[in-house]
């Protein structure tokens, strides 16, 4: 009988060479396909109590589970924006998508923080951490001013923030940036009037959510969400 | 895919500053608390319900203190994942082609989120069964119980739900609390002796 047991625990049909499989083709590529363990690792213990203890095999479970969660969300972001042929996924496309598959609790809070992004991204750059941490104090005239005096690139002011201060950036980062930034506005400019139309209402929706916070919130939003539009045009 | 948390949760703004243990007798909740999804009646062995309540409420809280810690951060410091590794990953769809600046930003917190409540439900699995090393089989646990989940049931193939659970349990009766539990075969063997099973897991520190 201890044998047999012996036997069934080390020969699982099911367990071993899936694992075994997974683990090749996985351990060659972990470091772009998942997150970084000690990342998840300290976001998993902030969930549980102090006595608590993960195995790691845990970890890695989860580890999968949000690169799975990153491109199920992408996906379906992804379709949204092929359907209304256009080639940039924004927060609002991935906000859509969660409510979409079922992360309706995720909307509310991610809201609050996009909010709070886009008015941050006001008075820092949105590109890089370092950068934020680096300006502390930035002033939001001089943001405005340099906003309001490149009007061409309204719909994405994140490139305009890189290329003000691409001194502060490292190349890569820079130059990856400016590389995809740039492109989708020439390639908008010409569009129907239904798909300006579109965009319109899309960012007007945005900007209503802003005005709930602060005057300077929505000032910053409109100014940017506006495309280049007579109607919207706001003067500074 | 019905989901119990609808709206804004700042009204439940009441909420505990962190997850802590319960006992598995636990006070009476009231009747009118709403069983989340997560509870499966098809189990063969009657749950306690209570602790179920329980972990439903600290759900509850969990979204309220999402909003609550949103609102009350002015800088971007709390941002826990490399914003690269996540575009990469977005990336890694053909079809994807352009992401905004801001898409891997909202993706930080939104796998925050994911990764604690993952996290939290698994760990309601494993103060089920008495332990505190929460396992693989913990999350898989809780990714087979929660419907909003089922894109992750590939992940982790060998859950194999009503079976397995029993399986699980029968194990457990027959070792320490505090001893770490292994993977049970596929098949119930035909005699459960009282000897444990060898520890295969290495557990991180």
């Amino acid at each position: 009988m201890t044998g047999t047991k012996r036997n069934q625990i080390t020969t699982s049909p099911v367990g071993s060479p899936t694992s075994g499989n997974i683990s090749d083709s996985y351990s060659s590529k972990e470091q772009d396909r998942f997150l970084p363990i000690a990342n998840v690792s300290r976001i998993m213990k902030r969930a549980l109590p102090a006595n608590a203890k993960i195995s790691k095999e845990a970890k890695e479970t989860v580890q999968e589970c949000v690169s799975e969660f990153i491109s199920f969300i992408t996906g379906e972001a992804s379709d949204k924006c092929q359907r209304e042929k256009r080639k940039t996924i924004n927060g609002d496309d991935l906000l859509w998508a969660m409510t979409t598959l079922g992360f309706e609790n995720y909307v509310g809070p991610l809201k609050l923080y996009l909010n709070n992004y886009r008015e941050t991204e006001g008075e820092k750059s949105s590109t890089s951490m370092a950068k934020q941490e680096e300006l502390h104090s930035p002033t939001h005239q001089h943001q405005t001013n340099i906003d309001g005096v490149v009007e061409i690139n309204k719909l994405l002011p994140h490139s305009v923030a890189a290329a003000t201060k691409a001194s502060d950036f490292n190349n890569t980062t820079f130059s990856a940036g400016g590389f995809y930034s740039v492109g989708p506005h020439q390639v908008t400019a010409p569009k129907s009037f239904t798909e300006m139309g579109g965009l319109n209402g899309y960012r007007e929706s945005s900007i209503a959510q802003s005005a709930l916070s602060a005057d300077q919130i929505q000032d910053a939003s409109g100014n940017r969400m506006m495309p280049p539009n007579l109607r919207y045009r706001v003067e500074w | 895919m019905d989901q119990n948390q609808h709206g804004q949760p700042t009204q439940e703004a009441v909420g505990k500053n962190q997850y802590q243990s319960n006992p598995m007798m636990a006070p009476t909740n009231p009747p009118s608390e709403t069983i989340g999804p997560y509870v499966t009646s098809s189990f063969p062995r009657e749950k306690q319900h209570a602790p179920q309540d329980i972990y439903q409420e600290q759900l509850n809280n969990f979204w309220a203190k999402q909003c609550q810690e949103i609102e009350e951060t002015t800088d971007l410091r709390t941002h826990s994942l490399p914003y690269a590794r996540i575009k990469k990953i977005m990336k890694a769809d053909r079809d994807v082609r352009m992401v905004s600046a801001e898409a891997p930003v909202l993706f930080a917190k939104a796998c925050e989120m994911f990764i604690m409540e993952l996290t939290m439900k698994a760990w309601a699995n494993a103060e089920d069964h008495r332990r505190r090393i929460l396992q693989k089989s913990d999350i898989a646990s809780a990714i087979s119980k929660t419907d909003v989940f089922d894109f992750l049931e590939d992940i982790v193939p060998r859950d194999v739900g009503i079976p397995r659970s029993s399986i699980a349990q029968n194990f457990d009766l027959s070792m320490p609390p505090h001893q770490n539990v292994t993977y049970p075969p596929y098949y119930v063997p035909a005699m459960v002796t009282g000897r444990p099973i060898p520890d295969q897991n290495h557990h991180g520190p």
